[in-house]
Order: structure tokens, then C-alpha cells, then sequence
């Protein structure tokens, strides 16, 4: 008896009063405004030039966007090549025995990059292999002391890279 | 007699909403796509073409041609700065706190760009202790005129935050990395 006035009751109270749904309007509102924002941010940024996670770009008052080619990175433990680690960085040197004869070429990378360019000069259907002249986007750590960089350069200009662009961050950005 | 009102006739309804669920998820969706892959690190980029030896007929003939060159060098040392510019050449010692001096190096730049307004070119040769961030920031110290350096043309804030400020007040924005 006690129990069928209970159930009643809070049948009755529950006909009367209904739980407030979430007021979603104003969250929709900032996410909307977020949204907006990395849009704009979007279009106005070039979306295929990525920068490697461990790599400390230097910053600079250079305003000239980056366009799509070969990327070498620099960094701290490795060279990479589009990606693949081609030889590694030990204290801030290559060892011996990745370098050529010359003690500069580093042998690797050389074989990298001819492969690259014999692949760009077959899409080209270049039959003249010497007037080739590579586009190279170099990405180097801040920190990294020319005489590991000279012997990048100078094993990009061996196989004919010999148009270098330095990747740097913006300075008067964040 | 007056019939009870039905209870499901006067019961209160709860108020009719639009269903947003959906379209958060997509919104919140979007939101994560456009943060993993919008580059928002603004990245710029500096020309340094390398020198390329001549092999083909036509670049041997074009290497040959005698050109009136003004070279200005600038040799990046562990304690200074040496320019050297036609038969002129100068030094400037590191700062008292042990940082390269730029203001110096880019005002001795200026000066000498007065001299032979229509060089552009410059090459730098690094030593090999000298860090890349150095090396950039002499690059930016030779590239521009800035506000005050004689000669500077004040832009429109439009064009001078765009790649279109490349056709005004260049200092030597040709830059070759010697020493390679």
C-alpha cells in the first residue's frame, strides 16, 4: 500500500517538473569562433611546408614564402632527406666514415641526392644531365655549427642542388 | 458534471529544442583536424644560391664575360667581423658582452652600398665554429634598409609586411654562402 503511494507520488512529480537541458548556444558560439580563426589561419598559410618535430629554426625578418621542393633537414642526431634518415649526427659532427676521400662529401647523402636528380631529370625528359639545377629547401638547427653544414652544402652543389633555400621562422611572429 | 481534465492533454511538455549534438561533433571534429595540420608556425624562406660550375658551352661563354662586380665579402670569425669591399677592408670586433655586433656590420653595409648603389650581392664565409642562427642573422643584417639608414622608403604597412616590400629598399639581398 505504502509502496503503490510512493510510486504515484513520484510519478506525479516527475509529470510536473523536467530536468533543464544543457545550454549548448554559447559553447557552439566559442567553438564557432575558434573555428573561424583556424580557418583564416589556414588560407593563409602554406599547409604543405612542414617543420621537423626535433628542430630549432632560426627566426628571421626574410618574408619570402616557402615553396614545394627536395627537403633536407639538419638536425642535431640526423640528416634526413624528404623524410628518411639518410646518415646520423653524432656531437654535432658526421662520423669518418659516412665521408668521402675528400673528407667533406658525405657519401650517403650523395647517393640520395643523385638519385633524386636522376628521377627529376627523367620527369623532365632531360636529355642535356648537365644543365640540371636542383632546388633544395634546407632546414638546419639553430645551433648547428657551419662545419657540419658546409659539408651538406657542399654535397648538394656536387650533384648539382645548387639552388638553396634556408627554411627560417618569421621573426616578427609568435 | 464536469469531466476531470486528462492528465495527458495538461501535462507540461518539455520545450522543443534543435538538436546541436550532431553538429558539435562535427564542429569539435574539425576544430582537432585543422589544429594537428594548420602550419601555424609562419615559415619564411632565404635564397642562398650555391656557385655552379660551368659545364655546358653556353655557361663557360657566360662565365667568361667580363662583368664589373663590386664583391662585397664579409668573413664571419669567432671574434669579429672582416669586410671586404673592392680594395677597402674593414674589421669589427665582437661587443663588449661577447655578441657579434650587427648594428656596426649593417651601417658599414649601408655605407658602402652609397658607394656602388646597384651591387646587390654579397658572399659570407663562415668559420666553422660560427653557429647557423649567426650566420642568418648576418644575412638579415645585410639584407634590408631599416627605418632611419639613409636612403630607407617608408611603405604602407600593407605592402611592407608583404613579399611585394622585395622591390623596396634592398640593401644586399643576393646572398652566396662561401667557403663551402
Amino acid at each position: 500500500m505504502r509502496r503503490g503511494r510512493k510510486l504515484a507520488s513520484s510519478r506525479s512529480r516527475s509529470r510536473r517538473s523536467y530536468a533543464p537541458p544543457i545550454m549548448l548556444a554559447s559553447m557552439l558560439d566559442i567553438l564557432m569562433a575558434v573555428l573561424f580563426f583556424l580557418l583564416k589561419n589556414y588560407s593563409t598559410v602554406v599547409s604543405d611546408f612542414t617543420v621537423t618535430k626535433d628542430i630549432a629554426l632560426p627566426r628571421s625578418t626574410a618574408v619570402v614564402p616557402p615553396q614545394s621542393a627536395l627537403q633536407l633537414v639538419v638536425t642535431q642526431t640526423a640528416i634526413l632527406l624528404d623524410d628518411q634518415e639518410i646518415v646520423q649526427v653524432v656531437n654535432g659532427k658526421i662520423p669518418r666514415s659516412e665521408l668521402w676521400r675528400d673528407g667533406i662529401t658525405i657519401l650517403k647523402l650523395a647517393q640520395a641526392l643523385k638519385e633524386q636528380k636522376n628521377r627529376a631529370q627523367f620527369i623532365q625528359g632531360k636529355d642535356d644531365k648537365s644543365s640540371f639545377s636542383g632546388t633544395i629547401v634546407l632546414q638546419a638547427d639553430k645551433n648547428l655549427e657551419f662545419d657540419l653544414l658546409k659539408r651538406v652544402i657542399y654535397t648538394a652543389g656536387v650533384q648539382d642542388f645548387v639552388m638553396l633555400k634556408l627554411a627560417v621562422i618569421k621573426k616578427d611572429s609568435a | 458534471m464536469a469531466r476531470k481534465p486528462s492528465e495527458r492533454t495538461n501535462r507540461i511538455k518539455p520545450p522543443e529544442e534543435l538538436n546541436l549534438t550532431a553538429f558539435i561533433d562535427m564542429i569539435t571534429s574539425l576544430m582537432f583536424f585543422l589544429l594537428i595540420f594548420a602550419a601555424l608556425i609562419p615559415v619564411t624562406v632565404i635564397d642562398a644560391p650555391l656557385p655552379k660550375i660551368a659545364s655546358t658551352a653556353e655557361e663557360v661563354r657566360k662565365a667568361k664575360e667580363p662583368k664589373e662586380t663590386f664583391d662585397v665579402t664579409v668573413w664571419i670569425e669567432p671574434t669579429a667581423f672582416r669586410i671586404k669591399a673592392g680594395s677597402t677592408s674593414s674589421r669589427i670586433e665582437k661587443k663588449a658582452d661577447g655578441e657579434y655586433d650587427f648594428e656596426r656590420l649593417h651601417n658599414l653595409l649601408v655605407s658602402l652600398k652609397k658607394q656602388r648603389p646597384n651591387s646587390k650581392e654579397i658572399t659570407l664565409v663562415p668559420d666553422d665554429k660560427v653557429t647557423y642562427e649567426t650566420m642568418i642573422q648576418v644575412m638579415d643584417a645585410s639584407r634590408d634598409l631599416v627605418e632611419g639608414d639613409e636612403g630607407h622608403q617608408q611603405l604602407p604597412p600593407e605592402i611592407a609586411k608583404g613579399v611585394e616590400s622585395l622591390q623596396f629598399n634592398r640593401l644586399y639581398p643576393d646572398v652566396i654562402i662561401g667557403g663551402v
